[in-house]
């Protein structure tokens, strides 16, 4: 057997091996496919995170349409098949959903909590109090009960108002009534979230008037929707390109052996990726097509160039393969988990593939046979022309972008769930803002509440359900030094003469003399909205403030403000920055290793970079956005472009370009399908591809230089 | 005792044209009678004492006007900010259209002939001991409402 054959089997052999084991692994650790994991994590998206610790964050809405008896019938019917759900820990419906242990609470500690009006006095007040008091009450067109313990009104609910007096139910204006649920799984727990969802579908299919919204939804559905899109578009990629391959190599043995190549470094990057980042998006996945065709292009570039045949190293795509390396690995250094991911499975899917054409290909014997036809240019614009045409382009583009600063935009557009959301958006609590507040101990966390409160009196915080040690002090103190014993005896004297019942005030105030001590319960806490978590060292509470106090708590340190599309916005601004500088630093060292390997035809190979980025710089200009994703494109262009102009500007003008056009074919295959992806994270990465393989296909059909072309 | 308040409204009165209301109140072990008649309208309800005190409480979206028709002075109270009484204007009207499901979220309805009696539940128990109410063939006939403290409240349609 010769021993080309040889090294053909073993090498089949052992990328099967490799292949059925890598596929275990991912199959037993798949892919995420959760796009907001793969979203930035830094020190302002952190918050978002922390929040999402909190049982606050955590709710399911449902509307019964309609404010009438048959729907409020519907309400109570559903809350209580809802509640035997497994996600879903309790219900508000009305304040008796309020727990009565939290009641309890309040009870208990009411003298330390309520609001205290410390100013004694007077006995022609307490005279003309009682008096009032027994005028209202035999005489007010509304009735009320007597308050025997504190007639006076010197304690009153103030902070503590959290709608626990009222039997009224929660309606969502007058579209209908509204349950407000807590549930058990977090936003990005999807498997919880998808039993979630199909319990509270499965009780509401009897119930047609009804309409269900959880945040938790968007995870659970965009990531069956992303699933789904990745699966169908790697599926008509690898039809594509193995139809393209094999139209332009007509040689299936090789055909076999690439496609084992791209496949084998594919599967390997996405599991050193998955090592590397604990995680990997599935949209990694979806990229990785595309990455496989560029690969595709060395084999092209050596099979054309006749390379296996002549046993020569083609230093030109070497220096085409380390710059894109380098590119890549300098991508890898961007703090945004879906762009470094791509650039280190791209980094790495690349090396391997580069490696087996350059060093274990040679071994098989695959050589061109000799019939191969030559090109024919028509293009007569000169290098210079275009360098300047595209340079003009960039100048005036470039001040016409704008940015979307929305990561959620990356994201599959779920329209049915964003309807149901817009729809909910009036429930009060939603008007309010969440504010995260941090503390090294329980204590200090409420002495930041007590001084929020103080600048925004509206706020509402764990202050207004607890006090800090320093505050039950100070209501110690005041409790003692107010005289309850001289309001006592002016009470009973003046409610004799009002007409009061004997006795009726024998107890009053007379429980403030033996008060137990103030007690906090931080379970207690969660069911009126605000609760404190421990979160490493630190402990975490939850708030609420009116969107317009915004600014009031700029100063305060150690509060965080969640507001989503702020943090998202801050986030998305501090990566644009960091990619921006990143994209620089990358452009000016690959342009200048262009210009040292290229010399003389340096214009032309730069061209391969400036051309395409002027054209997609124009297609951003004229979109009425471009995110992040578009950004990581363009550079992905760029380094991509760099393989051609190299090559181009140094080979075998009309076997180079023909190598070079059957790239652009291929890659057209692997990352323009991505185009028609609903992923706005992929479909922005096609849209930029497509462009600059089209203006890439443009420029290799214009002439090199004068003798080239003659 | 906060929150008892609150709760002791529900039921104050309800249903009919006119009415004769007995409030005995045992803090000053005293009963007062009042006479009176309520309008329900399709965007408003009213409830106009006229004995003893001559006084007119109309809801209206969320707010209640209260006219004192002696000192000629009229009070608006935001319904907004006070659930309590906003809860107490639909109830009457519930009552009064007879939608009495509003009754079983916080009652255990017993009915016994032409005598209905209504035990509360969840914090309701905290402010009223039970209510008694007497149909007339399908109308209210009257309704006695006993509260935990003690306070008795008898109302009568005409």
């Amino acid at each position: 057997m010769k021993s080309k054959h040889i090294n053909r089997a073993l090498f089949l052999f052992f990328s099967a091996l490799l292949i059925i084991f890598i596929s275990y692994s991912l199959w037993l650790y798949p892919p995420d496919s959760d796009i907001s994991k793969a979203l930035p994590q830094d020190e302002t998206t952190k918050a978002l995170d922390d929040y999402n610790l909190f049982g606050g964050s955590k709710k399911l809405f449902v509307l019964i349409k309609g404010v009438n008896e048959d729907s409020l019938k519907k309400a109570n019917a559903i809350k209580k098949k809802l509640l035997n759900a497994s996600q879903i820990t309790d219900i508000y419906f009305n304040g008796s959903d309020i727990p009565q242990k939290a009641l309890d609470y309040i009870e208990e500690n009411w003298y330390y909590l309520a609001d205290f009006k410390t100013q004694p006095i007077s006995q022609e007040d307490v005279e003309k109090k009682i008096q009032n008091l027994a005028q209202e009450l035999s005489s007010n067109a509304l009735y009320a009960s007597l308050n025997r313990s504190d007639p006076m009104g010197l304690f009153s609910l103030g902070g503590l108002n959290f709608s626990s007096n009222t039997s009224e139910n929660l309606t969502l204006g007058d579209k209908g009534y509204l349950l407000i649920a807590s549930i058990k799984p977090n936003i990005g727990d999807i498997e919880n979230s998808t039993l979630l969802q199909d319990e509270v579908e499965t009780i509401l299919k009897e119930y047609p008037n009804t309409v269900v919204f959880c945040p938790n939804f968007y995870s659970v559905e965009n990531s069956a929707y992303i699933k789904q899109d990745v699966h169908s578009i790697t599926l008509i990629s690898v039809i594509i390109i193995i139809f393209v391959y094999f139209m332009l190599m007509r040689n299936i043995t090789m055909l076999l052996f690439s496609v084992t190549t791209l496949i084998l470094s594919a599967l390997s990057a996405i599991l050193i990726t998955r090592i590397l980042f604990e995680d990997v998006s599935i949209l990694v996945v979806a990229f990785g097509i595309g990455i496989a065709s560029i690969a595709e292009d060395y084999l092209f570039m050596l099979f054309l160039n006749d390379d296996y045949k002549n046993k020569r190293f083609n230093y030109e795509v070497f220096w085409g393969f380390l710059t894109t390396e380098i590119g890549l690995l300098l991508l890898g250094f961007i703090d945004f988990p879906l762009i470094s991911q791509l650039s280190i499975f791209a980094a790495i899917s690349l090396s391997i593939s580069y490696g087996i054409f350059v060093f274990i290909f040679p071994k098989f014997e695959f050589y061109k046979k000799n019939s191969t036809g030559n090109f024919h240019f028509q293009g007569v614009i000169p290098p210079f022309f275009i360098a300047a045409i595209s340079l003009v382009i960039l100048s005036v583009t470039i001040t016409r972008l704008n940015f979307d600063t929305d990561f959620r935009h990356l994201d599959y557009q779920n329209e049915k769930l964003l309807k149901k959301e817009a729809l909910f958006q009036d429930v009060s609590l939603n008007t309010k803002t969440p504010i995260l507040i941090y503390a090294q101990n329980i204590d200090a966390l409420l002495a930041k509440t007590d001084e929020i409160k103080k600048s925004v009196p509206s706020s509402y915080t764990i202050s207004n359900v607890a006090k800090s040690n320093q505050e039950i002090q100070k209501r110690k103190e005041a409790l003692a030094h107010y005289d309850f014993k001289q309001l006592r005896a002016y009470i009973k004297q003046y409610a004799s003469e009002a007409g009061f019942r004997e006795g009726i005030f024998d107890t009053v105030y007379k429980e403030i003399q033996n008060l137990k001590p103030y007690t906090l319960d931080m379970e207690i806490l969660e069911s009126f909205g605000v609760e404190i978590i421990k979160s490493d060292n630190e402990y975490i509470s939850l708030g609420y403030i009116d969107s317009k106090d915004e600014d009031k708590l700029e100063n305060f340190k150690d509060i965080k403000i969640i507001d989503a599309s702020k943090i998202l916005k801050k986030s998305a601004l501090r990566s644009l920055d960091s990619m921006r500088n990143i994209l620089f630093m990358a452009l000016v060292f690959i342009s200048m290793l262009i210009i040292f390997v290229t010399k003389k035809r340096a214009v032309y190979a730069l061209n391969f970079i400036l051309f395409p980025l002027a054209m997609e710089m124009l297609f951003l200009s004229l979109e009425s956005s471009f995110n992040i994703m578009h950004i990581f494109a363009v550079f992905f262009v760029a380094i991509y472009g760099v393989d051609y102009g190299i090559y181009l500007s140094k080979q075998n003008i009309s076997q180079s370009i023909k190598a070079v056009a059957y790239s652009c074919v291929t890659t057209f295959a692997g990352f323009g399908i991505l185009a028609f992806s609903d992923v706005n994270a992929l479909s922005s990465i096609g849209e930029i591809t497509l462009i600059g393989i089209i203006s890439i296909t443009f420029l290799i059909l214009q002439k090199r230089d004068k003798i080239a072309n003659e | 005792m906060r929150f008892l308040l609150f709760f002791a409204l529900f039921f104050a009165i309800a249903y009919s044209n006119s009415f004769t209301e007995k409030r005995y109140i045992y803090a000053l072990d005293k009963t007062t009678i009042y006479d009176g008649s309520i309008e329900i309208k399709q965007d408003s309800t009213s409830i106009l004492y006229t004995s003893p005190i001559n006084k007119r409480l109309t809801k209206m979206d969320s707010s209640l006007v209260i006219e004192d028709f002696d000192t000629n002075k009229t009070e608006t109270i935001d319904l907004s900010k006070r659930l309590d009484l906003k809860l107490y204007f639909e109830m009457i009207k519930s009552i009064n259209t007879k939608e009495l499901g509003l009754l079983e979220e916080n009652f255990t309805v017993k009915k016994n002939q032409s005598k209905l009696e209504l035990l509360p539940k969840n914090r309701v128990k905290k402010a009223i001991s039970k209510i008694d109410i007497t149909l007339l063939k399908d109308d209210i006939e009257s309704m006695i409402i006993y509260f935990t403290n003690r306070d008795i409240i008898e109302i009568k349609t005409h």
